[in-house]
């Protein structure tokens, strides 16, 4: 059979298109961290097959079934007890709620627990969900959930079971299906959770945890091959990354105006690694990145809300690994920018602080946090000022911070 | 590390795999987000569907073409994350604001043309055109008939040059 010739025209243009694309990097260390983890679930799961061969298939059920107490502790050496599911998701909504999600099974449902205070004990909010389910959480703790159990099922199905698109005011316990209304917001409902803050193709909007409502904000960012965006306080904040330029949007009225700064990135193009980290105000904003092998890492700093920035740089120890390291910032209480470096699997963190007041960074050494790390840094290290912060470390294990520079690990354990 | 990690896989395995993942994953990403018209839904399904392809290296790393079976991988894991999400409405032409910066005006008409298309024929489009493969093999990867590959590559490249204002002398 012969092929449809794609004609020269065609061809290039295409080839334009992809060469606009922003450009990424690459993490193959994280790619085998990954494969690692599952695969210990794996054997995990063979693990208890073995010894549940055994045990009649009602006990079994009673187990899952029931309410199973859970506790998180402060002690230990920070490695996962054999005992316990590793969650797979964790987020804190403020010093004393917070909120994870485990399975005790690959392919598993998920669970969501919650803790109300501070992660001593968690109770489960909802056993029954889809296999895999999509969580957000809003500014003032409430949760939307995206996972459906069938396609065409009527949430919510029965109680503490989530299907299709919910919302919760109550930290989980009771659950409200999530309505579109296409009129826009005339301003944002308090405690609205942002719709499609990294999409694409879909305007960006909010849903009202209260009513379900979701409607577009009544403003939008500038659109974008993508968008990633980060409500702090009254200000929606949005970095968008092109090919050649990136743009720092923000909004200081729910999303009612917008206003949106971009620079070019010279010359070797922006990458997905330029990540934006808002301040506590509304115009101080950071970017940090790993700007080579060499183990320098670049710190921007704006006062002006992205228009103009400040440009520190520090380095630490060569990369390690063929993706090289990474490096990520937090934001403390103080205003001051922490940021973390990950030279890559089996070296050690190293961390600098830029104050407000600060014309470089210093080293600064955080306590409690682990001198080696797995997996990646940027998607593992979250949280700002009013939330606390979180670092999942190797494996499950989990760190807990107030202040960016005191840290414990959290032990999620069965207790019965 | 390396080989400890890789629990499944051999060590010849593990350093083929970090070769063809040095080699193909940004051809990979930029066939999906082009496929998807969403960079960073490319950016999670293409480190997805490199991890599943890790660990069955020993099987995905014999096959004649990887980078398309982790296409294909991908793609399946953007779209049904897709169904998940598609309560959210897209935003139309006519409503989305101007680009901040923009770039390139070729890229930007290819970018418009093919977001114009179903992601249906988007897939044909860039298996053809970013993957280099054959309408045969398109077919194969996409699990549909060669019939069907041809029809929607005819109909993606009439739009496509509707679209970007080609006459028909390049053909």
């Amino acid at each position: 059979m012969n092929d449809v010739r794609i004609p020269d025209g065609i061809d290039a243009a295409i080839r334009q298109a992809s060469a606009m694309l922003p450009a990424q990097v690459w993490d193959l260390d994280s790619v085998i961290s990954r494969a690692t983890a599952v695969n210990r679930l794996r054997w995990r799961r063979r693990r208890a097959w073995r010894r549940l061969t055994g045990i009649a298939a009602g006990a079994v059920a009673a187990i899952v079934a029931g309410s199973l107490g859970l506790v998180l502790g402060g002690s230990g050496s920070g490695d996962l007890p054999a005992d316990g599911p590793a969650p797979s998701w964790i987020f804190a909504v403020d010093a004393d709620h917070l909120y994870a999600v485990r399975s005790g099974c690959e392919g598993c449902p998920e669970e969501l627990l919650g803790s109300d205070d501070g992660g001593v004990t968690w109770t489960r909010r909802t056993d029954r969900t889809d296999r895999s389910f999509r969580l957000t959480v809003g500014p003032e703790g409430a949760l939307l959930v995206e996972g459906i159990r069938a396609v065409g099922a009527s949430p919510p199905a029965q109680a503490g079971e989530i299907s299709g698109t919910a919302i919760s005011a109550d930290g989980g316990r009771t659950w409200t299906s999530v309505v579109d209304d296409p009129e826009p917001w005339p301003s944002l409902p308090a405690g609205a959770i942002l719709s499609c803050g990294s999409g694409a193709s879909c305007p960006l909007g909010a849903i009202d945890p209260e009513t379900g409502r979701r409607s577009p904000l009544p403003g939008q960012p500038p659109a974008s091959q993508g968008r990633r965006t980060y409500p702090v306080r009254a200000t929606i904040w949005v970095d968008t990354q092109d090919e050649s330029a990136w743009s720092t949007s923000v909004s200081r009225d729910g999303g009612r105006t917008w206003s949106t700064e971009s620079q070019p990135c010279q010359p070797a193009g922006c990458g997905a690694g330029y990540t934006l980290t808002p301040g506590l105000d509304d115009s101080t904003v950071f970017r940090v990145r790993l700007n080579n092998d060499a183990g320098e890492v670049v710190i921007l700093r704006s006062l002006d809300a992205g228009r103009t920035w400040q440009r520190y740089a520090v380095t630490g120890s060569p990369a390690k690994g063929p993706s090289g390291g990474q490096a990520a910032g937090i934001v403390a209480p103080d205003g001051s920018l922490i940021v973390a470096h990950f030279p890559g699997v089996g070296t050690d963190l190293e961390t600098w602080i830029l104050g407000p007041g600060d014309t470089a960074p210093r080293a600064v050494r955080p306590s409690g946090l682990p001198e080696r790390l797995g997996g990646t840094l940027a998607s593992a290290l979250s949280g700002n000022a009013d939330t606390g912060y979180l670092l999942r470390g190797s494996g499950s294990t989990v760190y807990r911070s107030l202040d960016g520079l005191t840290w414990w690990p959290l032990h999620v354990r069965a207790s019965a | 590390m390396r080989a400890t990690a890789a629990a499944r896989a051999a060590p010849e395995d593990t350093d083929s795999f970090e070769s063809f993942y040095r080699g193909q994953v940004d051809i990979v990403y930029r066939a999906l987000a082009l496929t998807l018209t969403d960079a960073w839904l490319a950016r999670e399904a293409t480190d997805e569907a490199m991890l599943r392809a890790f660990a069955r290296w020993s099987t995905v790393g014999r096959y004649d073409n990887p980078s398309a079976w982790v296409y294909r991988v991908g793609l399946n894991w953007a779209t049904s994350r897709w169904r998940r999400t598609s309560r959210e409405r897209p935003l139309s032409t006519e409503d989305r604001p101007g680009s901040a910066r923009p770039p390139d005006p070729a890229g930007l008409a290819a970018l418009a043309a093919l977001g114009h298309l179903t992601v249906k024929h988007r897939a044909v489009v860039v298996a053809r055109v970013l993957l280099d493969l054959s309408t045969a093999e398109t077919a194969s990867l996409l699990g549909i008939p060669q019939n069907t590959v041809k029809s929607r590559l005819a109909r993606a490249l009439a739009s496509l040059r509707a679209e970007l204002t080609m006459g028909d002398d390049d053909e």
